[in-house]
């Protein structure tokens, strides 16, 4: 991510408001993946690892759009309908037959998924990053106020809010929603209740999908570029920004995405330049620390039992 | 085996929690429209039993029919909508939902306006879940948690309702007022199986009771020979029954060779 303001610039409140900006910009795409995160480990009780191979698949997915001459309004929803229907389909291939048995072994094939997804790119593929062109206006910017903002940045934060509010909606107005909500609580008693694991977890999967897609769809705007490991780094920030959050809490998600986005931020600010390189190394130590203090994040989930 | 008028049929079931056998071949029946009530001390295997009913415990042998059909493998969710309903012991409200949330995401079955009518209907009928309908549920009280509880597994119209320990933990006038629901709920043709602590109220209720034993039902009886059955109580049940401060005492799951518990200590719902 860029920063269109200066260091060195003369207002203090305005680079104040620059890095607002963007680390809400950054902190939303980890918000997206790390609601994602939370959703899954909600209905399932998994930390799945292999969230970030919705951000591979999509790649490549545009990679083979953009070398058909296809535009970015072709692009766009192809990307996150890739990322909805993988995130479905590894469901039914992978984790649907781990469910009932232990955490240790729905994680184990989380991993299992990301090894085989990236290694497939990998075969068939190539192992090297395969390069397609970005929108032209991911540059631009614009001022408001003397200060200036990515256009991109401010997209990212209205396509956030507007993923979030209709995250919101579901989960408290649509009965699916409560159902997602009742199942993440207790999936014993949601079964008791009559709702359907199935559909809650196929619904969770989807709703995941679609966040993880938006995710994408702006990682792969800024950096155009499709490799095997592309949703590693992303994955990472996600499960990582739900912890902070408190794992299974969904508004500590989007609050642990948001947080992190702006440590980062701050990080690459203010760090002297011959350790900015550290920024990811220091923010995994600032966590641990946060979790000396709040081992289960900032919001501690409720103990609740898996299927 | 099941005949053709049984609602349930319960057949040689076995469950186990791992090497630990919970059930041992237990063989019950019941016929539409009859209160059957579980009694025994901690650890006989009562709520095991509904588990077993309603499948959160899948049996390791046995079989399970419904209406004469086996529903031995069939899903929690699938059972509930066969017209199977559960109100488990602890109640297990959806703490960060709603009262009205909870009740909503009941019964899917039932089309999403069918279930708005049906919710306000129980809202209604239990005022003060209407008074409380956009209320986080964990911050209800005990006693309209469990009337939450019954709320919630009526929501679709169960034909059996299976109600495990439904007046545990509650104030006395609470649980009189639970088991005004039972009778009313009995009146108006609704299938029961209750697992109760307070024996001699839920005889009164019941029309027949079994008496479970580390995993097997010893006995099944008449639920007003039962009550009668003083030596049964004295040897076997005495230390359930009400004390004279009018509070029911829980065994200690220890000890005896066989399996029975020896020793009592003041229930919760007491204090």
């Amino acid at each position: 991510m860029g920063h269109a303001f200066t260091r060195s610039g003369p207002l203090a409140v305005t680079e104040i408001i620059q890095q607002f900006v963007d680390g809400l910009g950054r902190g939303g795409e980890y918000a997206l993946i790390a609601l994602g995160v939370g959703l899954i480990f909600g209905v399932m009780r998994l930390v799945n690892f292999a969230h970030g191979e919705l951000i591979t698949v999509s790649a490549y997915a545009a990679y083979g759009l953009a070398i058909s001459q296809m535009s970015w309004w072709v692009l766009a929803p192809a990307i996150i309908l890739t990322a909805i229907i993988t995130s479905v389909a590894i469901e039914f291939i992978a984790f649907r037959w781990v469910r009932s048995s232990s955490d240790f072994a729905m994680l184990l094939t989380s991993f299992g998924v990301h090894f085989v997804v990236q290694a497939a790119f990998v075969m068939y593929v190539s192992a090297s990053a395969r390069h397609f062109s970005r929108p032209e206006w991911i540059t631009t910017t614009v001022s408001i106020s003397g200060i200036r903002f990515e256009v991109v940045d401010l997209s990212i934060i209205a396509a956030t809010v507007v993923s979030l509010g209709f995250t919101v909606w579901v989960l408290q107005r649509t009965v699916y929603g409560m159902s997602i909500r009742a199942a993440a609580e207790d999936f014993d008693t949601a079964r008791l209740l009559g709702i359907s694991s199935e559909r809650v977890i196929r619904a969770a999967f989807a709703l995941a999908g679609l966040l993880a897609g938006i995710a994408a769809l702006f990682f792969l705007m800024r950096t155009g570029r499709a490799a095997p490991s592309a949703g590693l780094v992303p994955m990472l920030k996600g499960v990582l920004a739900a912890l902070i959050g408190g794992l299974g809490r969904l508004q500590g998600a989007v609050l642990g995405g948001l947080l992190l986005g702006m440590a980062e931020i701050l990080l690459v600010s203010y760090l002297p330049d011959s350790i900015d390189g550290m920024v990811n190394g220091v923010i995994f130590i600032l966590v641990a620390i946060l979790f000396v203090f709040r081992p289960s994040g900032i919001f501690s989930p409720r103990p609740s039992q898996r299927v | 085996m099941a005949t053709s008028g049984q609602l349930l049929a319960v057949d040689s079931a076995e469950v186990s929690y791992g090497p630990i056998r919970a059930l041992y071949g237990v063989t019950l029946n019941v016929e539409p429209g009859e209160i059957v009530a579980i009694v025994g001390p901690n650890g006989a295997g009562k709520s095991t039993l509904l588990n077993a009913i309603v499948g959160l415990r899948p049996l390791t042998r046995g079989r399970i029919t419904w209406r004469g059909r086996d529903i031995t493998g069939l899903a929690p969710q699938q059972r509930v909508r066969l017209g199977i309903g559960l109100v488990p012991e602890h109640r297990r409200i959806l703490t960060t939902l709603t009262v009205e949330e909870n009740l909503l995401v009941s019964a899917t079955a039932l089309p999403g306006r069918l279930r708005r009518v049906r919710a306000n209907e129980l809202m209604e009928r239990f005022e003060v879940l209407g008074e409380n309908r956009s209320r986080r549920a964990g911050l209800l009280s005990g006693g309209q948690e469990q009337l939450l509880a019954i709320a919630r597994a009526l929501m679709g119209s169960p034909e059996l309702l299976l109600l495990d320990e439904p007046t545990l933990g509650l104030a006395p006038i609470v649980a009189a007022k639970v088991f005004g629901i039972i009778d009313e709920l009995h009146q108006n043709g609704t299938t029961l199986i209750v697992v109760e602590q307070n024996i001699r109220r839920v005889l009164e209720s019941a029309d027949s009771a079994c008496i479970m034993r580390t995993g097997r039902i010893v006995e099944r009886q008449q639920a007003e020979r039962l009550a009668a059955r003083t030596d049964l109580f004295d040897s076997f049940l005495g230390d359930l029954l009400p004390t004279e401060e009018g509070c029911p005492q829980r065994p200690v799951p220890s000890p005896g060779a066989d399996g029975t518990c020896l020793h009592t200590e003041r229930s919760a719902s007491c204090d």
